[in-house]
């Protein structure tokens, strides 16, 4: 114990040992070979430690930390040996030496231990060549991995682009939906989607429905009404029911809704789809309207005709009470049979087959029918068949609508049989005149020519023992005569017109004109200047025609021969579908108070004496112009000629 | 009379009109050999030697028949229908001289072979100028066949 004591008390104290330098014999260069070698032993193994600090101190996370510090402590430790040894030249503390051998000691042996206990860790350690590979495994892995993100990151794109698009398409489906469709939050009935359909339908914009619930846009009137209304009209939508809708506007509009329970945004929903039938319901009330409207007009039609309906067979299926009245047979006795159960046999059956003929070929038959009632009795009935017809045009049935008229035609017939007496009386007395036109041409003539033949053998024969009055007397009596022979002409000319027909052709009027003054210069002579420029042409009866231009223009000559310069203009002109002729003379013309008087026959408004004539020549030209549907008239004044005017339609 | 060629028969059943025809042909000198019977029945047996001609000689035929239509007993048209249906009469020229007018009369006797048709003027004048118009034609111009 006391040399331990005493080893610690002396442990700085190098008095028992000479310095090294004295012990033994150091060459020169052997002892500072071997103080630089310790001391460069020394300096390194300081060194050392310093950077294996400097390293922990950085490499905080570094692994056998404890170790790398027991290398540190172990090398400093044996640097302090080696640094003694070099000390001991002159300072020979071996105390000191022993015991920092002994602490190295110590801590090499710390350092044995620790080392053996992290073997089995520092053999599974890799080396770096193993960790190359491995970091080369790893970036391979890592890019496969990179791929596979890549490849995944496409699919969820694709998978949400695709979901987009389905989104897309069923939203459609309910945006783009013609029919209103909307969401109702149950049970508070807000509206939570509306569709575009509903927007334009009812008028409320997408914010305003989505404050709304669905009371707000139903009206309650009518509504129960509208519920009695339908289910038997649609069975098979038991769900459907007819409400009234406001929409925006005020309007009511009528639809038709079906409504469905769904999930929606997380909370129960009504999905309701409106069907807008406001169109539907006013074509049902029209057609309402219409069908009572057609129902008046057959109550009607009942009420005033005689109405039968049969098929296309003919087989009577509906015969109304005046049918029955009528007929005298009751209903049941018609229906079922054919028209032939009235038939009187009174038509030819040509006239009964065309009957046929047309309304088979889907045409309205309208005649008179002579039917026969069941006692026997006949009757007659103004009669319009009308076929019905299907989409082919194919008449399906007939309608018949007759109207009673036996009573008319009873007062035809005796209208009949009056004009067949009447025409045969016009028939005989025609004859009688012309019997009297006969004898009027033969036996009047015949004595007239005795007086005035035996007048002129009287001149002949005896003129020698008459005087000059004598004379003159006789010569009234043959002049007398003759007018007579003249009056019976024209009487018969006029009384032929009545009989003659029309024979219409085309007419030159300037050669017609010409023809008639060349025939009146035959007969008499006149100074008279006649001037007529172009005349229209005209349709008419060229003798007769003829007669009418030579009785006028004789006229005007006759009436103008007394003035200073007979002139007589004709002239024609077209006015609206008729053509208008005058004849102008500047001769004594005639007051038009007795214009009236012009035509008629024998009326005359100047004496023989003054100018001859019989009167029949105005009344032959009326006659003649009328005949041709024609007018005529004259305009006058005394002392300034006259214009005769006569018309014929184009 | 018996023995001249007959030159004229006048079928006339007016008294007046005859007596100014037969006037009319003397004063002009045209024929001096004119028969005149009043119907149209007394002139078939005249032509046929019946009745009261029957002993004459009836190849003597007149040169020329005028013939009034309107006459008592056979008239003018039913003496013509006669005269132009039997092969010994029918080429005597008849001319029908009537006051008719009407065309209906005209046509008829046309129709039935009147040779001619002349309406009777009621006027002396024209009278005169027609007879001796017909006078001058059938007696002097017109040649008729030998028998």
């Amino acid at each position: 114990m006391n040399q331990l004591a005493e080893f610690f008390n002396k442990l700085l104290d190098s008095s028992d040992w000479p310095p090294r330098w004295h012990c033994g014999k150091w060459t020169e260069f052997h002892g500072w070979f071997y103080i630089v070698s310790d001391l460069l032993i020394w300096s390194a193994y300081f060194t050392i430690p310093l950077i294996i600090l400097r390293y922990t101190s950085r490499k905080t996370n570094a692994r056998f930390l404890r170790l790398y510090f027991l290398f540190a402590a172990f090398i400093l430790a044996c640097g302090s040996t080696h640094f003694l040894d070099a000390v001991a030249f002159w300072f020979p503390a071996y105390r000191l030496s022993a015991l920092v051998r002994f602490i190295t000691g110590l801590i090499s042996w710390i350092t044995v231990f620790h080392l053996i206990k992290i073997l089995p860790t520092a053999f599974s350690l890799k080396s770096s060549s193993e960790f190359e590979a491995e970091i080369e495994q790893r970036k391979k892995a890592e890019k496969e991995i990179l791929l596979l993100n890549e490849t995944l990151e496409q699919r969820i794109l694709d998978r949400t682009e695709a979901l987009l698009i389905s989104e897309k398409k069923y939203r459609d489906l309910f945006e783009k939906n013609p029919m209103p469709i909307w969401v109702l939050r149950l049970p508070s009935l807000n509206f939570i989607a509306v569709n575009e359909a509903a927007i334009i339908s009812y008028g409320y914009s997408r914010d305003e429905f989505l404050t709304m619930t669905a009371p707000d846009i139903q009206l309650q009137e009518d509504t129960e009404h509208l519920l009695d209304l339908n289910p038997q009209q649609n069975p098979v939508r038991l769900n459907t029911i007819t409400w009234k809708h406001r929409k925006k506007d005020g309007v009511a509009i009528y639809s038709e809704v079906d409504e469905h329970e769904i999930f929606f945004e997380g909370g129960p929903a009504l999905m309701v789809l409106s069907n807008i039938i406001t169109d539907r319901i006013k074509a049902q009330e029209e057609l309402k309207k219409t069908v009572k409207e057609i129902s008046d007009y057959k109550y009607a039609l009942d009420e005033s005709s005689i109405v039968a309906v049969t098929n296309q067979q003919g087989i009577i299926s509906y015969a109304n009470p005046n049918f029955c009245k009528i007929s005298k047979y009751t209903k049941e006795e018609l229906i079922g049979q054919d028209h032939r159960i009235i038939n009187s046999g009174y038509h030819s059956k040509e006239y009964i087959r065309n009957i046929w003929l047309t309304i088979a070929n889907g045409k309205i038959w309208r005649g008179e029918l002579k039917n026969k009632a069941k006692d026997g009795t006949a009757y007659w009935v103004d009669t319009t068949i009308v076929p019905f017809l299907d989409d082919h045009n194919k008449p399906y049935q007939y309608v018949a609508i007759r109207a009673d008229i036996t009573q008319r035609k009873h007062a035809e017939d005796e209208i009949k049989h009056l004009n067949e007496e009447l025409e045969m009386r016009v028939k005989e007395r025609t004859e009688e005149l012309e019997s009297f036109s006969y004898s009027i041409s033969h036996d009047l003539r015949e004595p007239l020519r005795a007086v005035d033949g035996y007048a002129s053998i009287l001149e002949e024969d005896y003129g020698g023992v008459l005087n000059d009055e004598g004379k003159r007397i006789l010569g009234e009596v043959q002049d007398n005569a003759k007018r007579m022979g003249i009056l019976i002409d024209e009487l018969l000319a006029f009384s032929r017109l009545g009989r003659k027909e029309i024979d219409r052709s085309v007419i030159d009027m300037n050669e017609l004109s010409q023809l008639a003054i060349k025939e009146i210069n035959q007969t008499t002579s006149h100074r008279a200047e006649i001037k007529f420029g172009q005349l229209i042409p005209v349709m008419a009866d060229q003798a007769l025609l003829k007669q009418v231009m030579i009785n006028l223009i004789s006229n005007a000559i006759k009436y103008s021969n007394n003035s200073i310069n007979p002139f007589i203009e004709i002239k024609s002109a077209r006015e609206n579908n008729e053509l208008v002729y005058s004849i102008t003379d500047n001769g004594v013309g005639f007051e038009m108070e007795f214009a009236h008087k012009l035509f008629g026959v024998f009326q005359r408004l100047h004496s023989v004496e003054e100018f001859p004539g019989t009167g029949v020549g105005l009344a032959i030209v009326q006659r003649i112009i009328h005949k041709h549907k024609g007018k005529i008239w004259a305009l006058s004044e005394p002392e300034k000629g006259a214009t005769f005017y006569f018309t014929l339609p184009v | 009379m018996e023995n001249l060629q007959l030159e004229i028969l006048l079928v006339e059943d007016s008294k007046n009109d005859a007596e100014l025809t037969i006037r009319a042909f003397n004063k002009k000198n045209l024929s001096n050999n004119i028969l005149h019977l009043k119907d149209g029945a007394s002139a078939i047996n005249f032509l046929f030697g019946k009745g009261a001609f029957l002993n004459r000689d009836i190849g003597n035929k007149p040169k020329v028949i005028l013939l009034d239509l309107k006459m008592p007993k056979v008239d003018g048209l039913e003496f013509l229908k006669k005269v132009k249906g039997n092969e010994f009469t029918k080429s005597i020229p008849v001319v029908v001289l009537s006051s008719s007018k009407e065309n209906r009369d005209i046509e008829e006797a046309y129709s039935i072979g009147a040779n001619s048709y002349v309406v009777k003027p009621v006027d002396f004048i024209g009278f005169t100028n027609a007879i001796v118009g017909i006078g001058t034609y059938w007696i002097q111009l017109n040649q008729p066949p030998l028998t």
